[in-house]
């Protein structure tokens, strides 16, 4: 026995009898509870988490949404539609059923460009039609009962695209003084972006000539030398690789990311048909999804309505096809169209969208 | 519960020194508390285990001079506050003074060559065993010890006579190696 030992017990001495057992052993039940529940808790998180997921992820086997008791008021309807990419959602929807499964017959009818589908839809011939917002948006100045009832596409820089053929002696856009171009529509988004590039070029609109053309007409067009140069939208922008030069590509700068196409009712069936829209919307939500899932779907259905291939299709700058209405973004497009003077008076796009019921 | 039943005889058996070690360790009474306590809450979490050991105290004393060092090193092995050393006024033989001089003299002493004292001189143990228990060498053990010592003689002259005497420079050489 050394000293220092002595002294440390004696020093020991001085802690006081406690009994802990009893408080350890309630901590440990309170970790254990606390560990039981923070598990529970986990596993409701993850099972909730990867059921969204999983929803999201499986578009093709979501559950049906809870169908209106009544079937659609119209069980046929027919849709005007514009022969570009934009439109592959619809025949998606059509190809894997959508449309049937919702009690409606979809017909696509072509127009050759979205303004051209206003007096039919007004008359009644069309009960939807595809619009580039901006067909809309004037319609509406005009005074027509014309509304925007959800959205289709959205562009990236190349979807939309100035060219000449290739071996023109045209090599910029300010080359183009004089010259005719060929438009899908007077009045429309590709007119206004075809405005924005002259002018970024130091040309008026007035310093070129123009000519309405669809676009499955606009490559022919170019070949045999009747326009010197068209607006072109995908998938005729990788058709016309080869034999064609991009002078610009068009959805650039302040249109970058603008959603380009959308659908367009007249107020009136929308109010009479809410039903016959409603179902026409979810089934092509459906394909929408189908189409975020495995964006080939889109390239692969294009061919089925278009005079083109896989191949061509697949190199395509298609886009983003969303069904959202982004909101900003059309507020985005009415401002530059105010600019430009498309519109002559600021328009709060909000009172063009056919309100949710 | 049988394990409720179990860990109570094993607190009743075994607390007391326990606690007592855990306040030498700490040097203060609610430390010393706080330590015993997250011992058992371990033992606990892992009794069935620990029951069928042959000496549970043994797994608990080790588990509390570990869990001790490591509570220092992750407070940023921050000395713990200790006033001055008493005036040297008053008759330095008086015994509870001196104990008063060592109590404060260990509390200046790094955490590890405190466990090393105590597990040496308070619990009696061989520097082999204390080696096993602190999970290092005997080496390790002995040069510990040394500096322990040496520190204490320099921070409370007057314990300096009673302290184990210091070691030949022969067996710091030996624990050198």
């Amino acid at each position: 026995m050394t000293w220092i030992g002595d002294e440390l017990r004696r020093i020991a001495d001085d802690m006081p009898e406690r009994d802990l057992a009893g408080r350890a052993l309630e901590t440990h039940h309170r970790r254990r509870r606390n560990l039981v529940a923070a598990v529970a808790a986990a596993v409701v998180v993850i099972t909730v988490l990867t059921g969204t997921v999983a929803i999201r992820l499986l578009p093709g086997r979501v559950p049906d949404a809870a169908r209106p008791p009544a079937p659609p008021e119209r069980a046929t309807v027919n849709v005007a539609m514009v022969s570009s990419g934009e439109a592959a959602p619809l025949f998606v929807a059509q190809e894997k059923g959508f449309f049937a499964a919702e009690g409606l017959t979809v017909q696509p009818v072509f127009i050759p460009s979205s303004a051209a589908a206003v007096p039919g839809l007004l008359e009644g011939q069309y009960a939807l039609a595809q619009t580039d917002h901006l067909t809309a948006f004037v319609a509406h100045e005009h005074g027509r009962d014309v509304r925007i009832a959800g959205g289709l596409h959205r562009a990236e820089p190349r979807s939309l695209a100035l060219a000449v053929e290739a071996g023109s002696q045209i090599r910029t856009v300010a080359g183009l003084k004089g010259k005719l171009i060929a438009v899908p529509e007077l009045n429309g988004l590709a007119m206004l972006s075809l405005n924005a590039v002259l002018k970024r070029a130091g040309l008026a609109i007035t310093q070129v000539k123009l000519v309405e053309k669809p676009y499955p007409e606009m490559l022919p067009g170019l070949r045999t030398g009747k326009f010197a140069a068209a607006v072109l939208a995908e998938p005729f922008v990788s058709m016309g690789q080869g034999h064609t030069r991009v002078l610009r590509e068009m959805m650039t700068g302040e249109f970058a990311g603008l959603p380009t196409a959308g659908w367009m009712v007249e107020e009136s069936w929308a109010r009479a048909n809410p039903r016959t829209m409603a179902a026409f919307l979810r089934a092509l939500a459906k394909a929408h999804r189908v189409i975020a899932d495995d964006p080939k779907a889109a390239s692969a259905i294009i061919p089925s309505y278009l005079r083109t291939t896989t191949r061509e299709t697949e190199r395509a700058a298609l886009g983003t096809y969303s069904a959202e209405l982004d909101i900003p973004a059309l507020q985005r497009l009415a401002d530059v169209a105010r600019r430009y003077g498309f519109l002559k008076k600021p328009l709060d796009v909000r009172s063009v969208i056919v309100p949710p019921r | 519960m049988e394990r409720n039943a179990g860990f109570r005889a094993f607190a009743d058996e075994h607390q007391r020194p326990l606690l007592r070690l855990a306040y030498l360790l700490t040097g203060d009474v609610h430390l010393a508390e706080d330590l015993l306590q997250s011992v058992l809450v371990r033992m606990l979490g892992r009794w069935p285990k620990v029951r069928r050991m042959d000496r549970p105290e043994a797994y608990a004393r080790r588990t509390m001079v570990n869990q001790y060092l490591s509570w220092r090193r992750r407070r940023g092995a921050r000395e713990m506050p200790s006033e001055d050393l008493p005036e040297r006024s008053h008759a330095p033989e008086d015994s509870t003074v001196l104990r008063l001089v060592l109590h404060q003299a260990l509390s200046r002493l790094t955490p590890k060559q405190r466990a090393v004292l105590i597990l040496r001189f308070y619990e009696d143990r061989a520097e082999r065993d204390v080696a096993e228990l602190l999970g290092c060498s005997i080496g390790t053990v002995k040069s510990q010890t040394h500096h322990a010592l040496a520190r204490l003689r320099v921070l409370a002259p007057e314990l300096a006579p009673r302290l184990p005497a210091p070691e030949g420079p022969a067996r710091t050489e030996e624990a050198r190696r």
